[in-house]
C-alpha cells in the first residue's frame, strides 16, 4: 500500500500501533502507587500490615526497602527519591508502590497502607516559598560532577532551585536615560502536559540485567540515570520505547522508569506500573511563572534597553527545570536589536507538581509578558505594533546572543505574511462582541545538543532498514526520516522500514525534544546515507575490479566501468548469492555544519484575531494564522499539522487550562476540570503559512519545527484580547469570568 | 491508575426482574456515564450493578397526540431523543439541548433516567423537563407512582426516589411556542441555563446548572421588578466556572436579551 501522508497512518487507526502501555511480560506484575495525602510533611510511619495481607499482594514497597537504590536521582539537581524519604513534598508523591497479581489487588492494597505524617507548613506559591524560612528541601545538591549542558546545581540557603542571569551593556543606566519605560507583569498558569497516553512503564531487573519498556521521550537518558541507579554498564540496561501516544516534552528525561525498576528489584517480578490523568498530573508539569519586563525606548521608538525578571513556580523537584529556566533567559527578550539587557531569573521550589520540559521549553511564559509587553509599548508610543515589532526586529544574520548561531530567519517577511493574511479576513464584530488582534514572533535557541547516530541498512532487493533511536510520538518523525532516506538512496518510500526506538538494537541519540530530529537526526541519516553510498561503490569497484574512483554513482545508480548497476545487484554480486546487507552508519556531533550552537534558530511567529463577548467574557478565536519558518519542509502536511498541534496547545494555555491549588490539594486533577482544547475551540479559520527560504542547517535547509507554533500564541492571545476589552490582562489563562471581570474593569474606567 | 472494584451484575429483559433486584447495593445502570465516574471516585460503591440496558419496557418512545405528551424511557440516549422526529417535532427545545450534552461518547451511551436520577445540578435536561412541567412515572416491587420532575430532584445529588424505586419514563407535554433554553458552558458540563416559556401573559423562568436544583418562577409579562427580583434572590454558585456575581450578570444580560426588558 502507498504510505499516503505518513507512514504509521495504517497501524494506527486500526489499532494495531504497539505503545508502551499495550505491553506484556511473562510473568507479569501489577503496581500501584500509594501517593502522599499531604503536600509538605514528614512521614512518621507507614503501617503496611493490612496491605500485605491482601490476596495476590507480593510486596509492598517504601524507601526503606530499597537498600542501595535509594539514592537520589535528577539529571540536574540529584534532589529526588524514588519514594519519598523521610518528608513529602507535594500531595501526589509517590510514598510506596503496592506489587500484585492483578491491578485490582494491587489498587485495593494500596488504599489499605497507612501513612502518618507530621505536618509542616505548605508552600504553594513562588512568591511566598522564596520569602519563607521554611526549606523544601534542607540541603543543596551540589554533589561533584552534576553539571548537564553547562547547568550546574547552584547551593542554596532558600527555596530556590536554581538561578540563572544573562546581561550585555547597562540596561539599568540605558532605561533611566530612555525616553518612554514600559513594563509588564505577566503570570503564566500552572499547565500540564496533557497527553492521551499516560505515563507508563514495564520494568523486568534480574541479576545482571534490566529490560524497561516505558512511554520516555529520551530512552538513551532513562537509560544511563537506570545504569547508575543500579550500579549496571550501559549495555546491560535496555530500555525500548515502542510509539508514545504524545509527548510534548511532559515524558523527558526519568519518570516512572526507576519507580517501575525498583519495583521489579523489590519483588523479583516484572513490574508495570501505570498512571491515570490524575497520576499523570501528580508526575509533571510545566513551570508556572510570573514575568516582569521593562523595556525602555529612544525618541526614534527603538529598544535602547530591557530588563527582565523570571521567577518560576518549579514545583518540589528541580527535573530539568533549571535548564528551563537557562532557555527561558535566552528566550525572553525576543529576536530584535537591543543594545542593553538584564534578565534575571530563579526557579523556585513550591510544595506541588515537580515541573519539567513542556513544549517551548521555557518561551511561552517569557514570551507571555515581552511580546504583550511590545503591545502595550506600541499603544503608549502611538504606534501601530506590528510597525514596532518591525523597526525592532534583528535581520538574517544578525547576533541575536553573542557567540550563537546567527538568526537563520526572515522574521519582517514572516510578519508581512502574517498580516497579510489577517488583513484578508477582517470582519466587524458580531453585535455584543468585541473584536481585538494581535501578533507575537519567538525565536528559540531550539535542536539541543546536536549529537545523533543513524544506520542504514541496504537489504538485497534494494529496500532499507532505517535504524534510530530518535522516538514517534506522534509528530511523524519516522516518515519524515523515511523520507529523507528516500530520497538520498532514490528508492520510494515504500521501500524504507524504521524500527522502534531500542537501546539494545537502535544508535545513540541524544534526545527526541528541542524540535531537533528532522534537522540533527535528519542529517545524521543523510550521513548514513551517504556512508552507504561509499560502501556500495567500494564493494561495485570490488566486484568488477577496478579502483573506487573509477565507479560513477549517478542518480540512483552505480557505473563500474560502462556498466550500470541498482544498489540491489552490486549487493548480490558481491556476496555472490540473493543475499546479504550492506549497511552505512552517520554520525553528527558538533562538527561542520552542526558546531555552531544552537543547531538552528526555531522561529514562532503568529497573529490571532478574537471576539470577545461582552456579556458572558467567552473568547472566540475567529482567525489563527501560524508561519511554519522552517527552511524546508520535508514533509509539508506534518509541519502544517504540528503548527496547529502547538498554536492549539497555547490556545489551551491562553483561554482554559491551569492547575488549580486550593491549600495544599490540587483541585482539578481530571480532564473535567482542567480543561485541554476541544475541536469545538478550533479557530474559526486557519491560515498555516510554510516559510521555505532554505536558511537551515539541517537537510535541504530545513530547520526545526514543533515548538514554535506554540511559544507566541498565549502573547498574541492575551495581547488581542486586551485590545478588544480596553484593559490589558495580567493573568493566564482568559477564562470567561476572567475575561468578564476584565470588561468590569473596562467599564469601570 | 483508577481500578473499578470487582462488580456482581443483575442482567434481565424483565422489568420485574429489575425492580426486584435494585436497592441501594444493586445500582441500575445503563450508559454509566454518571455511575461509573462516581465509583471511580469511590462516591458509590455498590455490590452489584443491574443492567437496564435489556429492559425494552425503559426504551420506548411514544407520541400521544391525543394527550399532547411525550412519554421517553429511562433508558433512552440522549442521542435518541435528539434524533427522533416526533421529539423533534413536539418537543424541539428539549430535542436540541439533547443534542448538545457533554460529548458525543455521553450523548450515545448516557440516559434520559440517569442525567435525572443523579441530579447533577449542571443538567441541561433536568432544567428543561422542569420547565415544560414534565412528570416522572416511578416503580418499585411496592408499586407505582406519578411525580412531577420538580418533586422528583430534590436538591444537588438527591432525589425523592426511595432506593428500591426505579424512574420508568418521563412524560413531556407538548412544547407551547415562546419556548427555548441557553446555556453558558465553558467546561465538559454547563456553567448556567436558562429555560424560558414566554407567553404574553407570562414568563416562566428556569434557572439551572448555577442553581442546586432546577428554579422556576412564573412572573407577569413586562413585570421587569419581578424579573429582577427573581434573579436577585437566586442563591447561585461560587465555584471553578465562576464567582456567582459572574453568572448572576451572565443571567441577567441572557434574560434581558431573551425578554427585551431592562433588569
Amino acid at each position: 500500500m502507498t504510505a499516503g501522508p505518513r507512514s504509521d497512518a495504517w497501524e494506527k487507526v486500526t489499532g494495531r500501533a504497539r505503545y508502551a502501555v499495550d505491553m506484556v511480560m511473562p510473568n507479569m506484575a501489577h503496581a500501584a502507587v500509594v501517593r502522599s495525602e499531604r503536600a509538605h510533611a514528614r512521614i512518621a510511619g507507614i503501617d503496611r500490615a493490612e496491605a500485605e495481607a491482601v490476596g495476590g499482594v507480593i510486596a509492598v514497597v517504601t524507601a526503606d526497602d530499597l537498600g542501595h537504590l535509594g539514592r537520589r536521582f535528577g539529571h540536574i539537581v540529584p534532589d529526588h527519591y524514588v519514594l519519598a524519604k523521610g518528608k513529602v513534598r507535594y500531595y501526589g508523591e509517590p510514598v510506596a508502590v503496592v506489587v500484585a497479581e492483578t491491578p485490582h489487588q494491587a489498587a485495593d492494597a494500596a488504599g489499605l497502607v497507612w501513612v502518618d505524617y507530621d505536618d509542616l507548613p505548605v508552600l504553594t506559591d513562588s512568591a511566598s516559598a522564596l520569602a519563607s524560612d521554611v526549606l523544601i528541601h534542607e540541603q543543596s545538591y551540589t554533589e561533584p560532577g552534576q553539571e548537564f549542558l553547562g547547568v550546574a546545581p547552584t547551593p542554596s540557603a532558600d527555596n530556590a532551585a536554581h538561578r540563572g542571569e544573562l546581561a550585555w551593556g547597562d540596561a539599568e543606566t540605558a532605561l533611566a536615560a530612555a525616553t518612554t519605560v514600559v513594563e509588564t507583569t505577566a503570570t503564566f498558569p500552572l499547565v500540564y502536559g496533557y497527553a492521551m497516553e499516560t505515563y507508563n512503564a514495564l520494568a523486568d531487573w534480574q541479576p545482571g540485567s534490566l529490560h524497561v519498556v516505558s512511554t520516555a521521550q529520551h530512552p538513551l537518558m532513562v537509560r544511563k540515570e537506570l545504569a547508575r541507579m543500579f550500579s549496571l554498564p550501559l549495555a546491560a540496561v535496555r530500555v525500548e520505547v515502542p510509539y508514545i501516544g504524545g509527548g510534548y516534552g511532559s515524558k523527558s528525561y526519568t519518570k516512572l522508569e526507576p519507580l517501575a525498576a525498583a519495583a521489579s528489584w523489590a519483588s523479583g517480578r516484572p513490574v508495570k506500573v501505570t498512571t491515570d490523568v490524575e497520576g499523570a498530573m501528580y508526575t509533571t508539569r510545566a513551570d508556572g511563572a510570573v514575568v516582569t519586563v521593562r523595556t525602555g525606548f529612544d525618541a526614534g521608538a527603538r529598544i535602547c534597553a530591557r530588563d527582565i525578571d523570571i521567577r518560576f513556580d518549579t514545583g518540589a523537584y528541580a527535573d530539568n527545570s533549571p535548564l528551563v529556566l537557562t532557555k527561558s533567559i535566552n528566550r525572553s527578550f525576543g529576536p530584535y536589536r537591543i543594545p542593553n539587557l538584564r534578565v534575571r531569573g530563579v526557579a523556585a521550589y513550591t510544595n506541588t507538581t515537580p515541573a519539567s520540559s513542556y513544549r517551548g521549553f521555557g518561551a511561552p511564559q517569557g514570551a507571555l509578558a515581552s511580546e504583550l509587553n511590545m503591545d502595550m509599548a506600541a499603544d503608549r508610543l502611538g504606534i501601530d505594533p506590528v510597525e514596532l515589532r518591525r523597526r525592532n526586529l534583528l535581520a538574517p544574520g544578525d547576533t541575536i546572543i553573542d557567540g550563537k548561531r546567527p538568526l537563520d530567519a526572515d522574521l519582517a517577511a514572516d510578519l508581512d505574511a502574517i498580516v497579510s493574511a489577517l488583513d484578508s479576513h477582517r470582519a466587524a464584530p458580531e453585535p455584543g462582541t468585541l473584536r481585538g488582534r494581535a501578533v507575537a514572533v519567538t525565536a528559540s535557541d531550539a535542536g539541543a545538543s546536536p549529537i545523533s547516530t543513524a544506520q542504514v541498512r541496504m537489504h538485497a532487493d534494494g529496500s532499507v532498514t532505517l535504524l534510530v533511536s530518535s522516538t514517534e510520538m506522534g509528530q511523524g518523525s519516522r516518515t519524515a526520516l523515511a523520507q529523507i532516506a528516500a530520497r538520498e538512496l532514490h528508492v520510494d518510500l515504500d521501500s524504507v522500514a524504521v524500527g522502534q526506538s531500542d537501546t539494545r538494537f537502535t544508535p545513540f541519540e541524544w534526545t527526541t525534544g528541542a524540535s531537533r530530529t528532522t534537522t540533527v537526526v535528519g542529517l545524521a541519516v543523510q550521513a548514513a546515507c551517504a556512508d552507504l553510498w561509499d560502501n556500495l561503490r567500494a564493494k561495485a569497484a570490488e566486484s568488477a575490479g577496478v579502483p573506487v574512483d573509477e565507479v560513477v554513482v549517478h542518480a540512483g545508480r552505480l557505473h563500474p566501468a560502462a556498466e550500470t548497476l541498482t544498489p540491489a545487484e552490486v549487493i548480490r554480486r558481491w556476496f555472490g548469492v540473493d543475499a546479504g546487507e550492506v549497511v552505512g552508519v552517520g554520525v553528527i556531533r558538533r562538527d561542520g555544519a552542526t558546531e555552531m550552537l544552537p543547531p538552528f534558530w526555531e522561529i514562532g511567529a503568529v497573529g490571532v484575531e478574537v471576539s470577545v463577548n461582552e456579556a458572558t467574557g467567552e473568547v472566540t478565536v475567529e482567525h489563527l494564522v501560524t508561519v511554519g519558518d522552517v527552511g524546508h519542509a520535508v514533509n509539508p502536511e506534518l509541519v502544517k499539522g504540528q503548527d496547529l498541534g502547538a498554536a492549539t496547545q497555547g490556545l489551551g494555555i491562553a483561554l482554559w487550562e491551569e492547575m488549580v491549588y486550593d491549600g495544599e490539594q490540587l483541585t482539578n486533577p481530571n480532564l473535567i476540570e482542567y480543561r485541554v482544547p476541544r475541536l469545538r475551540d478550533t479557530p474559526r479559520r486557519i491560515t498555516s503559512v510554510l516559510a521555505e527560504r532554505g536558511d537551515g542547517a539541517g537537510p535541504y535547509g530545513a530547520k526545526g519545527a514543533g515548538e514554535g507554533a506554540l511559544n507566541p500564541v498565549p502573547a498574541a492571545v492575551a495581547a488581542a484580547v486586551g485590545r478588544a476589552v480596553g484593559v490589558w490582562p495580567t493573568e493566564l489563562p482568559l477564562t470567561p469570568p476572567r475575561v468578564w471581570s476584565l470588561l468590569h474593569q473596562a467599564g469601570a474606567g | 491508575m483508577t481500578v473499578l472494584p470487582e462488580l456482581g451484575l443483575v442482567r434481565s429483559g424483565d422489568l420485574d426482574k429489575v425492580l426486584a433486584a435494585v436497592d441501594y447495593e444493586h445500582a441500575p445502570y445503563a450508559g454509566g456515564t454518571e455511575l461509573v465516574p462516581a465509583m471511580g471516585l469511590g462516591l458509590r460503591r455498590p455490590a452489584a450493578i443491574v443492567d437496564l440496558k435489556r429492559v425494552e419496557a425503559l426504551k420506548g418512545i411514544e407520541v400521544d397526540a391525543d394527550a399532547g405528551t411525550v412519554t421517553v424511557g429511562a433508558a433512552v440516549t440522549h442521542r435518541r431523543l435528539s434524533d427522533h422526529p416526533g421529539v423533534r417535532e413536539r418537543l424541539p427545545t428539549l430535542a436540541a439541548a439533547a443534542s448538545r450534552v457533554g460529548n458525543a461518547r455521553v450523548r450515545s451511551t448516557g440516559t434520559v433516567g440517569g442525567n435525572l436520577c443523579f441530579a447533577e445540578p449542571r443538567s441541561d435536561l433536568g432544567c428543561v423537563l422542569v420547565a415544560l412541567g414534565a412528570m416522572a412515572e416511578v416503580r418499585s416491587a411496592r408499586g407505582a407512582r406519578t411525580l412531577s420532575i420538580d418533586e422528583l430532584i430534590v436538591g444537588a445529588f438527591e432525589t425523592s426516589l426511595a432506593e428500591d424505586e426505579l424512574l420508568i419514563a418521563v412524560t413531556v407535554p407538548f412544547e407551547p411556542a415562546g419556548t427555548s433554553y441557553w446555556k453558558l458552558q465553558s467546561y465538559e458540563r454547563p456553567t448556567l441555563g436558562v429555560a424560558l416559556v414566554a407567553t404574553d401573559s407570562q414568563w416562566e423562568v428556569t434557572v439551572g446548572a448555577a442553581t442546586e436544583r432546577p428554579t422556576r418562577a412564573v412572573i407577569a409579562a413586562g413585570d421587569a421588578a419581578g424579573l429582577a427580583a427573581f434573579v436577585d434572590s437566586l442563591e447561585l454558585s461560587d465555584d471553578m466556572t465562576g464567582p456567582s456575581d459572574y453568572k448572576r450578570s451572565v443571567l441577567r444580560a441572557r434574560l434581558q436579551r431573551a425578554l427585551g426588558v431592562e433588569l
